[in-house]
């Protein structure tokens, strides 16, 4: 299963896998309609549930304080993604206060807050 | 975490939507899956009793009483994580859930269990987790 293998990598090589039936991003869907829309995903670890809805946006800003997590969520970027996807280094008190002109359609915080 | 959830506010547009993914304050089911059964196990404790996510719940509700948000939607489900053996596990909540309690009676049985069961046992941490949709007011 290719999401299962992205999730193995997304957790450092442990077997360790999330939410493979897709619970999750089925119920974000069914919340919130990415179409043209500008997001902030707050705690986005390595990326894994921004994978999961990023090519549905029209941009998205992921942002968490671990550096290493926004390391290895750029190494796994895939190409068709790197117009659409940032991936940033920060908490987001900093971030708002560095880019306080900035306007997001929808924030997610992705099991940070 | 309300102040967190202010400054999220200054950088949303009007009605924009804030989504809070978060797992509820409540021990969790441990089982053991096969091909053919689910087996539950027990519960996995929380050293803090869930502290944290009591204060995340009392942050969006804050928020919501001082008028910076408007609920407008929330739904619950179930959030699995799998790990195909009980070391996968414990080096998992030793890194991204330290206050985790697995106690010594659940580890015995899920031992017994994974060697009974043979290659195809998992162990799966069902999550009861929340989805809570606000918009921006």
């Amino acid at each position: 299963m290719q999401v299962e293998a992205r999730q193995k990598e997304a957790d450092n090589s442990m077997a360790i896998i999330k939410d493979p039936e897709g619970n999750e991003i089925a119920t974000l869907h069914a919340m919130v309609d990415f179409k043209n829309r500008r997001v902030l995903e707050v705690g986005c670890g390595e990326g894994r549930l921004t994978w999961r809805y990023a090519d549905k946006a029209e941009h998205v800003t992921a942002i968490d304080p671990d550096g290493k997590a926004i390391a290895t969520a750029r190494a796994n970027m895939p190409k068709q993604s790197e117009e659409r996807v940032s991936f940033l280094e920060s908490t987001i008190e900093d971030f708002a206060n560095s880019f306080s002109d900035q306007r997001f359609d929808i924030a997610i915080f992705s099991w940070s807050l | 975490m309300v102040h967190a959830l202010q400054q999220t506010h200054r950088i949303l547009h009007r009605n924009g939507v804030l989504i809070n993914v978060f797992d509820l304050p409540t021990p969790h089911v441990i089982e053991v899956h096969s091909t053919d059964s689910v087996e539950k196990v027990g519960w996995l404790l929380d050293k803090d009793d869930f502290d944290s996510e009591r204060s995340a719940l009392n942050a969006l509700a804050q928020v919501v009483a001082d008028r910076y948000f408007i609920l407008e939607n929330e739904q619950d489900f179930i959030f699995n994580i799998y790990a195909d053996d009980l070391n996968e596990l414990q080096e998992w909540l030793a890194i991204w859930w330290e206050s985790a309690i697995l106690k010594d009676r659940i580890l015995q049985r899920l031992e017994v269990l994974i060697r009974d069961v043979g290659q195809s046992a998992r162990i799966v941490l069902v999550l009861r987790a929340r989805m809570i949709k606000l918009r921006a007011a």
